[in-house]
């Protein structure tokens, strides 16, 4: 008895997140229990074999691409192009001065609430799915990528000016790497919205996705299907977000990250 | 020590015409950006309507401003506003209460820290609004449905903030309180309340942009009425100037509502400087 | 290499965002010439930072000119380099690589010169064994340190230094002050080196000369010069001497001192 307590006071920040995750599962069966109806509740382990289900006999394959396709390209450009708008609004007084009520209109804007615009504008094909994608996962992209030209700082850029650095390399020796963590911030904020996007995009007449398929389910009354597709793409969000924590990690080892948004 | 010599501000100018225009410019630069800011924005956009010249494509500033002049007689305009606000009060009113506690109890806790921290902020990495569609099934097709996203979406950076708050300024002052050997009540009303207010305000901010959004998810997916509904439906017959009013009814509220919590958060915290 | 630095009838004026002006420096001259060490002491807000950035080139005058080998200063230039109040170390670079920050703009060196600069440099200011570590690994004055050594790297002829030690504990600081001089060679190299400090012991134990300058509008009170002979040891600050310097620079400051702290 002692020795488990023993293992337990050297190991318990696992123990406990192990037990925490525990204890989420027994609650969520205990519920699947009580409601014991599939039209209303699913188990988790009814949403892990019918997730499994899904692959094994391919039919999930092929809204993966597509919802795939949609959030590469919609999240790729916004993210080139947000830390590209973000650099310059950061940089450029005037720039920044002259556009910064745009930028709160942007901001207080819900992006997805364009969606339906974008669907007029582009049609249902592709294109406006991924123009929805980037939209919504561009906003925090670009602010995060503002603040963080903003945060770093005046100072550096007198030693900058005192060593004759040329303006140029400034933007790659100063600029870019003092804001690296506001990027990553914004980058991270991109992924959970970028994939809201995919689902509000696939609401307008899509014939696949992720997106499709939860619709298809609430159609349908199939409540394992919406419960796997939303764990599917909740699931993304994880993933994709611990991938850039450790690009960051690799590619910053000065810098302890946390949380913020 | 004093900030003037480090800091060069504005050089002095020679008194001539184009030095105190330049002078007065520079000193209201931001208002004057601001405002030609503003004037640009329009223009480009009552522009753009004029190039393309379909109502069924693309409406100005002036349509939209036509067309939220015709709404505001329509009973059911109001019926979706006053639904949306509903969904966004309860929804909100919902993520604050359960953010503050459950943020509060994992910042107390070491063992509920443990165990529910790592959940925590892994659902905060998803995309909650995407279960939007399982709350229409569990809650029906009214308010409720809502509600749920609604604080399931937002309650997250409450969360978060809070904690972090509370742990800040415990790590920072639970030795001055120490030190005063004062209750813990006082502890509480005295130090760590006012000391994590910032950050509960930040979190609170957060939280109400992302309320907002999620109003428009969670309606698009099915609801009976409500300003996502109303554009869900104007996109449905073309309407374009119909769906630019709600956006732009969603855009104030959003700005609306960030502007009052600032304005909560300067009288709150008049210590701090306010951030630019 | 040796350049003289003329300061004529320098005037700083700042306009606040309220639109007060503050006249921070009123008429300064002074002759600079190389291999000397020159310390620039007064209260806070005197305007000898300022006047520092001004011979950088940092900043331009309100009035008057400096004048660098007869050219006036328009400025930053390899030629000069600062050692700023706070390290201002890059965060993302090791130590060796902020020691190179400044070498990186000297297109006439290639790659392994400037590594063996940057290693000499190590070298001089005592870091060898911590080139990787990172600036958050390094306590203050080891921070201060490669501050120090970036400004030395790029061989600059003239040395500014905006009181550089401000933030060290206090033996540190004597340690510091004691090793700065054999680190920086000002006699042998024919450097100029312009040091900002309000700490009077520290100006006038690492200075050939001292300018004292009075409150806003920071103007030269008094010129003093130090005779003990470079380097010292810290035993110079007990000898008599040394004590009244410092005795009667601080009598002509104590006014100053306190105008500074009624502001």
């Amino acid at each position: 008895m002692e020795a488990l307590l023993n293992v337990y006071q050297q190991q318990r920040k696992w123990m406990n997140a192990i037990l925490g995750i525990a204890i989420v599962t027994v609650f969520w069966m205990f519920a699947n229990w009580q409601v014991n109806s599939e039209l209303f509740f699913v188990g988790p382990w009814r949403v892990v074999t019918y997730t499994y289900g899904l692959f094994a006999s391919g039919e999930i394959l092929d809204d993966l691409r597509i919802s795939g396709i949609e959030f590469f390209w919609g999240y790729g450009v916004a993210a080139v192009a947000g830390i590209g708008f973000g650099m310059v609004f950061g940089i450029s007084r005037i720039f920044r001065e002259f556009f910064d009520p745009w930028l709160s209109a942007i901001y207080a804007t819900p992006s997805v609430a364009l969606a339906p615009l974008i669907i007029i504008w582009f049609g249902v094909d592709l294109t406006a799915k991924i123009v929805i994608v980037l939209i919504t996962a561009v906003v925090p992209i670009v602010l995060n990528t503002y603040t963080g030209v903003l945060s770093v700082g005046k100072e550096f850029q007198t030693l900058a000016n005192s060593f004759c650095v040329p303006q140029r390399q400034i933007l790659y020796k100063i600029l870019i790497p003092g804001s690296l963590p506001y990027i990553v911030t914004g980058l991270r904020l991109g992924i959970s919205r970028g994939i809201v996007g995919v689902v509000v995009g696939e609401y307008f007449g899509a014939y696949a996705g992720l997106g499709y398929q939860l619709f298809k389910g609430l159609d349908t009354f199939n409540m394992p299907l919406m419960m796997s597709c939303a764990a599917m793409l909740a699931g993304t969000g994880v993933i994709f977000n611990q991938v850039i924590l450790v690009i960051e990690r690799r590619m910053a080892p000065w810098r302890d990250t946390q949380l913020q948004e | 020590m004093s900030k003037i010599q480090d800091v060069p501000l504005e050089e002095t100018q020679d008194s001539s015409f184009v030095a105190s225009v330049k002078t007065v410019y520079n000193r209201h630069r931001i208002g004057i950006n601001f405002c030609l800011s503003v004037v640009l924005a329009l223009l480009t956009w009552e522009f753009i309507d004029f190039v393309f010249d379909d109502p069924d494509f693309f409406t100005g500033p002036v349509a939209v401003a036509l067309e939220f002049g015709v709404l505001i007689y329509e009973p059911r305009f109001w019926e979706n506003i006053n639904y949306s606000g509903t969904e966004l009060i309860y929804g909100f009113g919902l993520a604050m209460i359960l953010g503050v506690v459950i943020g509060a109890a994992v910042a107390f806790s070491r063992t509920l820290d443990e165990m529910f921290s790592p959940i925590l902020v892994g659902l905060y990495a998803t995309p909650r609004s995407v279960a939007a569609p399982l709350f229409i099934i569990w809650l029906g097709l009214g308010i409720a449905s809502k509600v749920g996203v609604i604080t399931l979406a937002s309650v997250f950076p409450v969360i978060i903030n809070t904690q972090a708050g509370i742990k800040n300024v415990q790590g920072e002052f639970r030795m001055l309180g120490r030190a005063f050997n004062i209750s813990f009540w006082a502890m509480l009303t005295k130090i760590i309340v006012p000391g994590s207010l910032p950050f509960l305000i930040a979190g609170l901010r957060l939280g109400y942009s992302r309320s907002v959004v999620t109003i428009m998810v969670a309606e698009l997916f099915g609801a009976e009425a409500g300003i996502g509904y109303m554009i869900d439906h104007a996109t449905q017959t073309f309407h374009v100037a119909e769906m630019m009013v709600g956006i732009s009814l969603l855009t104030i509220m959003g700005i609306a509502g960030n502007e009052i919590l600032k304005g909560v958060e300067r009288w709150a915290t008049p210590y701090r400087k306010t951030l630019v | 290499m040796s350049s003289s630095i003329q300061v004529e009838q320098v005037h700083k004026t700042f306009m606040k965002p309220t639109g007060e002006t503050v006249h921070a420096v009123g008429g300064v001259d002074m002759d600079l010439r190389p291999g000397t060490f020159y310390s620039f002491v007064g209260p806070s807000g005197c305007g000898k930072t300022t006047l520092l950035h001004m011979i950088h080139g940092l900043l331009p005058p309100t009035r008057g000119r400096i004048l660098l080998d007869g050219t006036e200063v328009a400025g930053p230039t390899p030629n000069k380099a600062v050692v700023f109040q706070q390290a201002l170390l890059l965060p993302w670079r090791n130590v060796t690589d902020n020691i190179k920050f400044g070498l990186e703009n000297d297109s006439t060196k290639t790659a392994t010169e400037r590594l063996e600069i940057c290693d000499k440099y190590t070298q001089i200011v005592g870091l060898r064994g911590f080139e990787s570590h990172y600036p958050h690994e390094l306590s203050g004055g080891m921070q201060q340190r490669v501050n120090l050594a970036r400004a030395l790297a790029v061989d600059p002829e003239i040395l500014l230094m905006d009181e550089p030690f401000a933030s060290l504990d206090a033996q540190t600081r004597l340690l510091m002050q004691e090793e700065l001089q054999r680190m920086i060679d000002w006699k042998n190299s024919g450097k100029i080196v312009v040091f900002v400090t309000h700490d009077i012991e520290e100006a006038v134990f690492l200075s050939d000369v001292v300018f004292c300058f009075s409150f806003r509008p920071g103007t030269i009170m008094k010129e003093i010069k130090v005779p003990f002979p470079t380097p010292r040891t810290l035993r110079v600050k007990e000898e008599p001497e040394f004590l009244q310097i410092k005795h009667d620079i601080w009598e002509l400051l104590a006014d100053e001192a306190r105008k500074a702290m009624e502001e």
